[in-house]
């Protein structure tokens, strides 16, 4: 039996992370997989308890340097459903807007991590193209970035996220000249897709499994609608823990979280796209179809996703206007309990909290890694036997290879997986 | 104008949501002025985990594990020059909230179990273990002082962190002081060079480009007990990125 893989570091994710597999190479059989977050625990559902309601966005959003905005969000529209505390549409359609504009800046990231990661480990990429990345991220840097920051006080962490709007907003006029730009954005963002296409790294697979993201009936949204389970079930953002159980492994920071506590189920772009089907979009051919059920194709379906919502974009931005955007409840509840769902841009977001009025006393985080950490090793194990069949001997280096660029198709978060709390 | 002289970067990340790390690496793939001057020759993000020798090594996040102990001082060995990176690697930020429980307890409330992976009760921050030559705060860095650290580097000029406080550049922009209104600011005597955003953005200072102004803190409490700020709710705000200062002990 071999350990074929003890390495500290898979590159390209945020946190790091091993995989370690056992083969028997006489068989060509594949004994066992894990996988091992080796990040430390943060504990943010303990610091985060008895502070005030307000705060909680504010340090909630550190739980992660690029998926910091979701965990801003979801938090504070926790609270508000503990307090049932309605937003008006201008604070919901600004969301919707800040939602997608940091989506788009994590799937740009990762899309051009993933090509430099796999630079030089295949055939090289040209100069022309990686004058289109440079070109990419300072389009990217001058529009979705510099939105971000005009509207929120940091593309990072935003400051004025709060339970009931924002303590503070720009005049729109000026966030609408710095997007402006965002179509200049897809020449390049198609380019770039291309390339990834054209590596022929991207293996085909027919890796079945479930697929778990939010429908919303009237448009791609992220932050609104009902949890769907394969485009078959669906269910209220309140019934989210009598599907989906988490669970603690021994030794490892981070939790599993398993439909009906058993199976594996994929969240994130591929499986948004899936769940809402997006017949009419016109990038899903980079897909070949819909649904689809090859992992290696999650980074694609970022890159669909980025087209979509280079759109979406344009639409949201002639709808700005200069109006109120925070709303106080007219008395906090004595204790009370709220829950919120969101897309992050790898998935799934689930924030169960308890207030007791204006305080934060009892927290659960479910964060999207969480929920794909069980797929990804399902889809590993897929994979490697595949590999190993088609195989006259174990050839160690390819597998090491093909294990690697899965995990990094997935884009995992390594940071917000080991900081899950169970109430 | 910058001399035509090449630096090699690496970039390190150890306890932390990585923020710090997306902002350099952010910098280095779309700073026309930067680019050319500028070799990466260490970042697992980006694809090249191995540690290596560089003029220059980022290392952002604290220490939590007894694992990066031994990785930050392979880090030091192989640096020229190190840079702590971001509120976790110069004062534990918010990792040092840890410290106001035991890792048995915090594991036991988050996991329902002991773990037994090296988790420190502390967060050390880098210069406990290794020396650290230079520190860019804040949560995350203001992208321009990144910027200019580089080109300093680049220019073989020095770079120095501002000493004036999130107040002056607060009220030099006209903003309304929070702390009349009643919030818990540190903006007095917290190091300036964010821009004040926060204050800007409706939220008070909470001092995550620590302290500048050690004078000024006893007479900050004062001024926070005289708009009837409860030293409780002074505590809960020192609780986010000052656990490790000296703010905190006058509060005892």
């Amino acid at each position: 039996m071999n350990v074929l893989e003890e390495r500290s570091f898979i590159p390209g994710i945020e946190g790091p992370m091993k995989v370690e597999v056992s083969i028997d190479p006489s068989s060509r059989r594949l004994v066992d997989l894990e996988i091992k977050p080796m990040e430390s625990s943060r504990f943010f559902e303990v610091i985060l308890l008895n502070r005030e309601a307000k705060a909680v966005p504010y340090i909630a959003s550190r739980i992660c340097g690029i998926c910091g905005y979701a965990h801003a969000l979801c938090s504070a529209m926790a609270i508000e459903d503990a307090w049932r505390l309605e937003v008006p549409d201008s604070v919901r359609s600004l969301r919707e807007l800040i939602a997608i504009l940091s989506t788009v800046n994590s799937h740009l990231f990762h899309l051009v991590t993933l090509l430099f990661t796999w630079l030089g480990r295949s055939r090289p990429i040209s100069l022309n193209f990686k004058r289109n990345l440079i070109e990419l991220m300072k389009v990217k840097t001058h529009t979705i970035d510099k939105a971000l920051n005009e509207l929120c006080g940091d593309k990072l962490h935003p400051r004025n996220i709060v339970p009931g709007g924002f303590t503070y907003l720009p005049s729109m006029n000026r966030v609408m000249s710095t997007l402006e730009g965002v179509n200049r954005l897809n020449k390049l963002v198609y380019g770039l897709v291309e390339e990834l296409l054209s590596f022929d790294l991207l293996r085909e697979e027919d890796f079945k499994t479930h697929y778990v993201a939010l429908k919303n009936e009237t448009r791609y949204g992220l932050l609104e609608g009902c949890i769907s389970i394969d485009s078959m079930i669906e269910i209220k953002v309140s019934n989210f823990k009598k599907y989906f159980i988490e669970q603690s492994i021994s030794g490892s920071p981070a939790k599993l979280c398993l439909l009906y506590g058993k199976e594996s189920y994929m969240v994130g772009a591929l499986a948004r796209l899936n769940v809402n089907s997006c017949q009419e979009c016109e990038y899903r051919r980079w897909l070949h179809k819909l649904p689809s059920t090859n992992p290696y194709l999650i980074p694609i379906a970022q890159g669909v996703e980025v087209m979509k919502f280079l759109d979406i974009i344009q639409d949201l931005r002639r709808e700005l206007r200069d109006e109120p955007r925070l709303v106080k409840p007219h008395h906090y509840p004595r204790r009370a309990r709220g829950m919120s769902a969101i897309e992050a841009p790898r998935g799934l977001l689930y924030y169960e909290v308890e207030v007791i009025s204006h305080k934060l006393t009892a927290l659960d985080i479910i964060t999207p890694t969480v929920q794909n950490l069980a797929n990804m090793k399902d889809s590993l194990k897929y994979i490697v036997q595949r590999l190993l069949e088609g195989m006259k001997r174990a050839q160690i280096d390819e597998i090491r290879r093909e294990a690697e660029r899965l995990v990094q198709c997935y884009d995992p978060c390594i940071p917000c997986a080991v900081h899950v709390h169970e109430t | 104008m910058i001399r035509p002289m090449r630096i090699t970067i690496a970039q390190y990340s150890l306890s932390g949501c990585e923020g710090c790390a997306l902002r350099l690496l952010n910098i280095i793939t779309s700073n026309e002025k930067l680019i050319d001057h500028i070799e990466l020759v260490s970042s697992r993000v980006m694809g090249i985990p191995e540690v290596r020798q560089a003029d220059v090594a980022f290392v952002d996040g604290s220490v939590l594990r007894d694992n990066e102990e031994e990785f930050l001082m392979e880090i030091r060995s192989k640096s020229r020059i190190l840079v702590a990176l971001g509120t976790c690697s110069i004062m534990g930020g918010l990792n040092a909230l840890r410290e106001l429980y035991t890792v048995a307890e915090l594991e036991e409330q988050v996991y329902g179990m002991k773990l037994n992976i090296g988790h420190l009760d502390s967060a050390k921050p880098l210069d406990s273990i290794v020396k650290v030559d230079y520190i860019i705060p804040g949560c995350p860095p203001p992208t321009w002082e990144i910027e200019e650290f580089l080109l300093c580097l680049l220019l073989g000029k020095e770079f120095r962190l501002t000493d004036r406080t999130v107040c002056f550049e607060c009220t030099s922009q006209g903003l309304p002081c929070l702390l009349e209104r009643g919030e818990v600011c540190f903006g007095p005597v917290i190091r300036g060079g964010c821009n004040a955003i926060c204050p800007k953005y409706g939220i008070p200072c909470w001092g995550c480009r620590g302290i500048v102004e050690e004078y000024g803190m006893e007479r900050l409490i004062e001024n926070l007990r005289k708009h009837n700020v409860s030293p409780e709710r002074v505590k809960e705000y020192i609780r986010i990125f000052l656990l490790k200062t000296k703010l905190r002990t006058l509060m005892r």
